[in-house]
């Protein structure tokens, strides 16, 4: 989503006392995932359509005047068409202090966050908690785009050792405003740590593996999920339509491609690689 | 400050709440991870059968070990096969034997051998055709040893792809003359997989190193004899000499190399590796196989597979039983198909047919095919008599000790199968119930591991106090005796007391009014509260002085050979242990060697006079089957006190 709609975007500080900011985000997403396994070869790979909801609340508590600090409160639920299992609620927090040095239009504004959230999941494997911790700067490059580059670490711990894992981050998006209320984004994103993936047992999985474990989302098609090292691109288009506002609409098409990092030590006509399309409809909608 | 800019503290004690809350909801049990073993860890602790891949007599020392599995013995074994160290690693071996060498025959073949090791493996056969030298190197592969099994099909695939992190060792077997020797005979020989150094010992089975040649031989159809005394020169043991080798070199253990039968076999459906793709290659490896079968006699005009085969002029090599079964995996004389198939139940077979192909083919016949000699080979199985012929040694070994199989994967399979059922029909069927399989109170048979009460065999004690023992008892930590009936069958037993009752070695007192009279012992040995069947064992009080096991020493025993034994075990006689021409520290370790201490009964000492796959038969003193006092038993209490006492130089 546009960063200006989901409200990543690290706010400028300054001037603080503007329009009055909506204190409420809701969304509503539909989603296709044609990998919803994340596996790599036919037999591993099963799509799946979710919905999911997310309402957030922010909290803006000026500083100084180039430094602001925003707490963010979110809670949401998703679930699953056929891999009901993998349906999930959660809770986030996330605290962010906010800097920038002056009012210039092009001045950045960085940002360093921390993030908490708890996960319940359908599945019993995968309930736990994530934190994060990273750094943000962003900038309007012109009166039409905007500009965010990221770092972070992730972490995350569930009750299966297979979904507990750490990971690094970075990430540059682009915002493009054709109109006053369209606006086109897009954004890359390269993640190197952790990754799972569902799959059967074979050769090409096991030497990869961190750690295995049966897992009851896909207990239908006895798959095992299997943790390892990996390197993950992400890259992201989309495009964010305002109905009001405080409401738009939001069409994206997400793309991770992710890689072991330990290589196979013979040849092998397994993929080495999982793909993973999302194809997501949102409605957002601020009060 | 504006109403949107107030910190709410409550909300940031709220939100980790809830994520708490919804995290202990996840419920469930923890889930079982798995995280692969890239190197075996160290065995656990075996609660039950763990006699796997040792011989059935280990050569059990004054001190508990087992001498079969020491480091010496391996050590004594590589000084007689490879005294300069010729082959101390994987390449000088395969240099040695010429393996990549123009000239000759050197074929590969990949597949699974999961019935008897679970490994994938690699194999390369040579045959060298000038001098009829044969080699075989093999890689096993073995993904997530020592722990969860992920399937046949992934410990094949590492070996088709040879992922060497998996590879868990490499063995070889050579079939070439020894040191300074002209007859061929197998050697074996395990290299670690990292360095290409040769190993004293290998973990077969992630359970825990065993020494070499031993973890091999056990079921190549070598012999398992003690090492000589230690040697003037070097200082160390020697390794022994078979007396009736044909090679007549220290190192030839009797062991042979296995058949292909290449539908125990598993394959892959990757390009290049189908049993469609491989028969080729594994008939080659058989033909190979085959000309390292001696030959009995001479051939007056060989077959073509024949003509590398040695002639075992003496007579007294194993016969080959198995060269039997690879012709007829091939159709016979010639070996005319080229694919080989499980050839017809054997014609000794005819009458238990369903129990040699369900049982016996797969579960038995592999290791007991390649043993036996040319004078008693009984053991091969190769008939139905011969196998009816253990029937006793089957419950024991199969259904009590549980060191047969003699496989942990074969083991394994064996009772997760039907197969126990039909042995212990077979058994049943004998009439006899000391033969019958025990069985739970649900009427299904006892996997080994359940207690096993063994009071040793019926004997001769001596008036006063004799310390019987239950070291032979298994699976089981807490004993009770029970002194059953006295004399006629009396009970209450009279003239007797057994004192020490709930111990490991209680104290059976005879006095004077329990001359000549025989005392009934029963044993039950338990492991918590479970408990054995009773055993029991008959005593004949003896009013001679001279049968306190502690007395009995090797005189009393080489006087006992020499009247009944050493007119064919001579050094020039046929038998494989030869008692005489040597001093009495050399002879000690060979008689020593016959006994089994971890299974007194089953010494071949003992069985071998009293009849039981003995070339000329029974000895006499030496019937088992007379109670224990009956002259016709006299030489056999006498060695069996001369076991019990430890087996006194």
């Amino acid at each position: 989503m546009a960063l200006a709609a989901t409200g990543l975007r690290a706010q400028p500080a300054a001037p603080v006392d503007s329009a009055p900011l909506p204190l409420y985000q809701f969304e509503a997403a539909l989603t296709h995932d044609d990998n919803v396994t994340r596996g790599r070869s036919a037999g591993e790979i099963r799509s799946d359509q979710s919905l999911s909801v997310r309402l957030s609340r922010d909290w803006s508590m000026l500083v100084n005047p180039s430094t602001r600090v925003i707490l963010t409160g979110v809670g949401g639920g998703e679930a699953w068409r056929r891999h009901s299992r993998l349906g999930r609620g959660f809770v986030e927090a996330q605290g962010m202090l906010e800097y920038r040095g002056s009012g210039a239009f092009s001045a950045p504004t960085f940002a360093a966050f921390a993030r908490v959230s708890g996960e319940a999941y359908r599945s019993t494997l995968r309930s736990g908690h994530r934190y994060a911790l990273g750094g943000i700067v962003s900038a309007a490059l012109t009166d039409r785009i905007f500009a965010l580059a990221s770092v972070s670490h992730e972490g995350h711990v569930a009750r299966s050792d297979v979904f507990s894992g750490r990971s690094n981050a970075a990430r540059l998006n682009l915002d493009y405003a054709l109109t006053d209320r369209a606006t086109l984004y897009a954004s890359a994103e390269y993640r190197r740590g952790d990754a799972t993936a569902s799959g059967r047992i074979s050769l090409e999985n096991i030497d990869i593996s961190k750690s295995f474990v049966d897992d009851d989302a896909f207990s239908a098609a006895a798959l095992k999920t299997y943790r390892f090292e990996a390197e993950t691109v992400i890259a992201v288009i989309g495009c964010n339509v305002g109905l009001g506002p405080n409401s738009s609409i939001d069409l994206s098409w997400r793309r991770a491609e992710t890689r072991p990092t330990t290589g196979l030590p013979f040849a092998s006509d397994v993929p080495g690689r999982y793909v993973a399309n999302q194809f997501v409809i949102a409605v957002l909608r601020r009060f | 400050m504006r109403n949107r800019c107030r910190f709410d503290a409550r909300m940031i004690l709220v939100a980790p709440a809830l994520a708490a809350l919804l995290v202990a909801c996840g419920g469930g049990d923890r889930p079982q991870d798995e995280v692969p073993n890239r190197v075996a860890p160290a065995p656990a602790a075996a609660s039950g059968p763990d006699s796997f891949l040792l011989a059935t007599n280990p050569l059990v020392q004054p001190d508990g070990t087992l001498q079969s599995n020491t480091l010496a013995y391996a050590e004594a074994y590589y000084a007689e096969i490879d005294p300069d160290n010729a082959k101390d690693t994987l390449d000088k071996w395969k240099a040695a034997n010429r393996f990549d060498e123009a000239g000759g025959v050197q074929v590969s073949a990949v597949f699974g051998d999961f019935r008897d090791l679970g490994y994938g493996r690699r194999m390369t056969g040579r045959h060298n055709t000038d001098d009829d030298t044969i080699a075989f190197v093999v890689e096993n592969y073995l993904v997530n040893p020592g722990s969860k099994a992920y399937g046949d099909t992934i410990n094949l695939d590492a070996a088709i792809v040879e992922d060497r992190q998996w590879r868990a060792s490499i063995n070889a077997i050579e079939y070439s003359p020894g040191p300074g020797g002209t007859v061929r005979y197998a050697k074996f020989y395990s290299f670690d997989p990292a360095t290409g150094a040769r190993r004293l010992t290998q973990d077969l089975d992630s359970r825990g190193e065993k020494a070499l040649p031993g973890a091999c031989i056990v079921c190549h159809g070598g012999r398992v004899d003690p090492l000589e005394p230690v040697d003037a020169v070097t200082g160390k043991p020697r390794f022994p000499l078979l007396q009736n080798s044909e090679a007549a070199q220290r190192g030839d253990t009797r062991g042979r190399m296995h058949a292909f039968e290449v539908d125990a076999l598993t394959f892959s459906d990757r390009p290049g590796f189908s049993r469609a793709e491989q028969q080729a290659a594994l008939k080659a490896m058989n033909r190979m196989v085959l000309c390292s079968y001696p030959y009995a006699g001479v051939q007056p005009a060989p077959l073509a597979e024949d003509q590398c085969r040695q002639s075992d002029t003496s007579g007294l090599e194993w016969q080959a039983s198995a060269a039997t079964l690879i012709k007829d995996g091939y159709g016979g004389p010639g070996l005319p198909d080229a694919t080989y198939t499980e050839p017809p139940v054997p014609a000794g077979w005819s009458n238990r047919a369903a129990l040699y192909r369900d049982v016996i083919a797969p579960a038995c016949r592999n290791c007991h095919l390649v043993r036996g000699t040319g004078q008693q080979s009984d053991i091969d199985f190769s008939t139905f008599a011969k196998f009816d012929g253990y029937a006793a040694r089957h419950r024991y070994h199969v259904f009590e000790r549980g060191n047969m199989p003699l496989a942990k994967v074969q083991f394994d399979a064996f009772w997760a199968s039907g197969m126990p059922e039909q042995l212990a029909a077979y058994l049943q069927s004998k009439g006899d119930p000391a033969l019958a399989p025990t069985r739970d109170a649900g009427g299904a048979l006892r996997v080994p591991g359940h207690p096993f009460a063994d009071p040793g065999p019926s004997r001769r004690v001596r008036l006063g106090s004799t310390v019987l023992s239950a070291r032979a008892s298994l699976f089981a930590d807490a004993h009770q005796w029970t002194l059953v009936s006295g004399p006629n069958g009396a009970t209450p037993p009279t003239g007797a007391n057994l004192s020490g009752a709930d111990t490991a070695t209680p104290t059976f007192t005879a006095g004077p009014a329990a001359v000549n009279q025989r005392y009934v012992v029963e044993l039950v040995s338990s492991q918590g509260s479970v408990r054995s069947e009773p055993a029991r064992v008959t005593l004949y009080v003896d009013a001679a002085t001279d049968i306190d096991p502690a007395a009995i020493d090797l005189a009393r025993i080489k006087t006992l050979l020499g009247a009944n034994c050493v007119g064919c075990h001579s050094s020039t006689g046929t038998p494989p242990t030869a008692f005489t021409a040597i001093n009495d520290e050399l002879l000690y370790s060979r008689v020593r060697g016959q006994a089994n201490f971890s299974d007194v009964a089953g010494s071949a000492l003992l069985r071998k006079p009293a009849g039981n796959h003995h070339g000329p038969g029974s000895i006499t003193g030496f019937d088992a089957d007379k109670l224990p006092g009956d002259p016709d038993r006299a030489g056999y209490d006498e060695v069996l006190n001369w076991i019990l006492g430890g087996g006194k130089l």
